[in-house]
């Protein structure tokens, strides 16, 4: 087997952070924690990076919401962030801030692992090869299935791998509904949960991505409380 | 009497009685004593009178003889002196009667001074004549009005701080709003101005636990979730180890499940606590109501695929706190779903100035009793029912938030029964 994946613990609950590195180490997972947003700015300058972190939202000092656009700065690391119970809030702007998921804390841990473990899995599926894979192209956005990239009319939308993902469902199935619970199992490889707006963030994201590229159209039209269609 | 029941009232009236007692009784007496002198000076008049032909003949030498007979006018119980020649010019009082003597003095057609002096005459005062004649009902008019005026302005001197302050405690009591007592009444220096001061106490102390109560209920809840956190990692990796060392499980997934229930009733906590506790955020937005349910709806569909839920009445706009109203609604689907197994009806009824949204279930209802307290936290309908009995609570409240109204009642009729929640909520929030 290749060698472990990294996962960065980002909270200021020590003890459950070693916990956590504990339960996530046995799952072959190798593991770092930072009990605070400086020393993993200064790991980040280092080019350091893993395959995945979780930030935790509360913290002293900076707090996770302040954290995620400065990682974005460096990397495309997929994030999932540790938000406090009932902070809707907190979760939209997470979501819109470029995080990949969240989960509500405390969590299952188990919950937790499944998650890592989905959006590594994800990541890793991009191949890293230089050259191109399959293309798609419809309405002028083209997807780079091997490269996992995204344009518009030859300029490069910049997209996180779920957005990427979203984006990829959506025009696959072109002039298809796909509905929220099928993106959401298989994006974010999990049963969608009443008033779960993982999906519609990131869907919306994608939307305003695509506009700053240029697109004017709206190409991703909402059936309200069904799903999401690519119009072909 | 409904009347009575008003303390302005009752002080008014004893006020009023007291006041009207006061002066007819000064009036009586007064009118009494008017009429009496007056019958004697008539009487004065009477013997001055019927005595002056007499005194002119004594002036010519005529003795006046005191008797009766001789003369009706001049009782014998009288005596009359020449005060210019001083002298006695008949009669003779007993001495045990002279205490009761009047007198009244006369001059003569020949500048003489006569003092008659007299035992009063018995004479009958009839009240009701006396009164008849000295009644006039314009000032009996005035005299009630201005009596009436009178009282009613001490019983509302007494009664309107003592309004005052019932608003303050009925305001106090319902919770609705926190009302600064008057500053009027504070500064008053009498038994009220105290007892403001004491409610004025009262109230900050009983608001004063309120808000502890509040906060501390989410202080624990809050601070309770990162040893839950950690008891949950925890766990699992006890788990972990006892399934690669082929140990039993079962323990370990009950307290995961008792961990589960923990965090759920945290989170119920808090979103109560923030329901209650945040300030009106203003934050409103107008929105369809039945775009609105219809979503909820699919919400709901989403983890109760196979339930029945039909939506129907006429579109209507509202202007509301959206995410509260989002919150009732869920928690009273996911109440009705998880309570019964027929189809849930969602309904809208509106007016020009308000929407109401019934939810109804077809299940068994739910007991009367148990019907008054179903918003209140942790009540439950049934005792094995799931949830810890905040979700209708946190409903209740933020409905309240939204200035809504709810009501809850059983629907029996002949076919069918079930339970039915209404809420009217003002379109717009003024």
């Amino acid at each position: 087997m290749a060698a472990s994946n990294q996962v960065w613990l980002i909270d200021d609950d020590t003890t459950l952070t070693e916990l956590l590195s504990e339960y996530l180490e046995q799952n072959n997972f190798s593991v770092r924690c930072f009990d605070n947003g400086e020393p993993l700015l200064a790991a980040l300058n280092k080019d350091e990076s893993p395959d995945i972190m979780v930030l935790d939202i509360m913290m002293p000092g900076l707090t996770g919401l302040q954290l995620l656009p400065a990682i974005r700065n460096h990397v495309d690391t997929p994030v999932i962030m540790l938000t406090g119970r009932g902070d809707e809030i907190d979760r939209i702007l997470g979501l819109e801030l470029g995080a990949d998921d969240y989960m509500a804390k405390p969590c299952n841990p188990r919950e937790l692992l499944a998650r890592i473990q989905a959006i590594v899995r994800r990541y890793q599926a991009a191949p890293t090869q230089s050259q191109g894979g399959q293309q798609i192209d419809h309405q002028g956005v083209n997807l780079d299935m091997g490269m996992l990239t995204c344009s518009y009319q030859d300029q490069t939308v910049d997209l996180t791998g779920i957005e990427f993902s979203v984006l990829a469902e959506l025009v696959n199935n072109a002039g298809n509904l796909v509905s929220k619970a099928d993106l959401t199992e298989r994006v974010l490889h999990r049963k969608l949960t009443a008033y779960d707006r993982s999906i519609d963030v990131h869907v919306s994201r994608v939307r305003q991505k695509l506009k700053a590229a240029g697109l004017e159209n709206d190409v991703i039209k909402t059936v309200r409380g069904k799903g999401y269609q690519f119009i072909k | 009497m409904k009347v009575f029941d008003s303390l302005f009232w009752r002080i008014f009236f004893v006020l009023w009685l007291t006041n009207a007692t006061i002066i007819t009784s000064a009036a009586v007496l007064i009118i009494l004593d008017i009429e009496s002198s007056r019958q004697q000076l008539l009487q004065e008049q009477r013997m001055e009178r019927s005595i002056s032909p007499l005194v002119g003949l004594y002036e010519q030498g005529m003795p006046i003889m005191s008797n009766k007979e001789q003369n009706n006018a001049v009782a014998h119980f009288s005596e009359m002196y020449n005060l210019t020649k001083n002298v006695k010019v008949y009669g003779n009082i007993p001495e045990q009667e002279r205490h009761k003597i009047q007198s009244f003095t006369f001059t003569s057609k020949n500048d003489q001074e006569y003092k008659i002096n007299y035992l009063s005459l018995p004479h009958k005062t009839e009240i009701w004549v006396a009164l008849k004649a000295y009644f006039s009902p314009i000032r009996g008019f005035f005299a009630l009005l201005i009596i009436s005026l009178f009282s009613a302005a001490l019983s509302k001197t007494i009664i309107k701080p003592i309004k005052q302050l019932r608003r303050h405690v009925k305001n106090l009591a319902t919770g609705e709003q926190e009302v600064e007592m008057n500053q009027k009444l504070l500064a008053r220096k009498d038994e009220i101005g105290h007892l403001a001061i004491s409610i004025q106490q009262m109230s900050t102390r009983i608001n004063q636990l309120i808000n502890d109560k509040q906060n501390l209920l989410y202080d624990v809840s809050h601070e309770l979730r990162a040893p839950i956190a950690r008891m949950q990692v925890a766990n699992a990796l006890a788990a972990q180890f006892a399934e690669s060392a082929d140990l039993p499980q079962k323990s370990y997934n009950q307290i995961d499940k008792d961990i589960e229930s923990l965090t759920k009733m945290i989170d119920e906590i808090l979103t109560l606590a923030r329901i209650e506790h945040t300030p009106d955020s203003g934050n409103t937005e107008c929105f369809s109501v039945k775009a609105f349910l219809t979503e909820q709806v699919n919400n709901a569909q989403v983890t109760h695929a196979d339930r029945v839920i039909n939506l129907s009445g006429q579109n209507v706009e509202i202007t509301t706190d959206k995410s509260l109203l989002q919150k009732a609604i869920n928690n009273f689907i996911a109440n009705a779903l998880k309570h019964t197994d027929e189809k849930l009806d969602l309904s809208i009824d509106s007016d020009e100035q308000s929407v109401t949204i019934t939810i109804r279930d077809h299940g068994p209802g739910i007991d009367e009793e148990k019907l008054k307290t179903i918003f209140k936290p942790f009540a439950r309908g049934e005792t094995n029912a799931k949830g810890f009995g905040l979700g209708l609570a946190i409903a209740a409240k933020a409905i309240d938030r939204i200035h809504g109204k709810l009501n809850v009642q059983n629907v029996v009729n002949s076919s069918d029964t079930g339970l039915s929640i209404s809420i009217t909520l003002p379109l717009h929030i003024t």
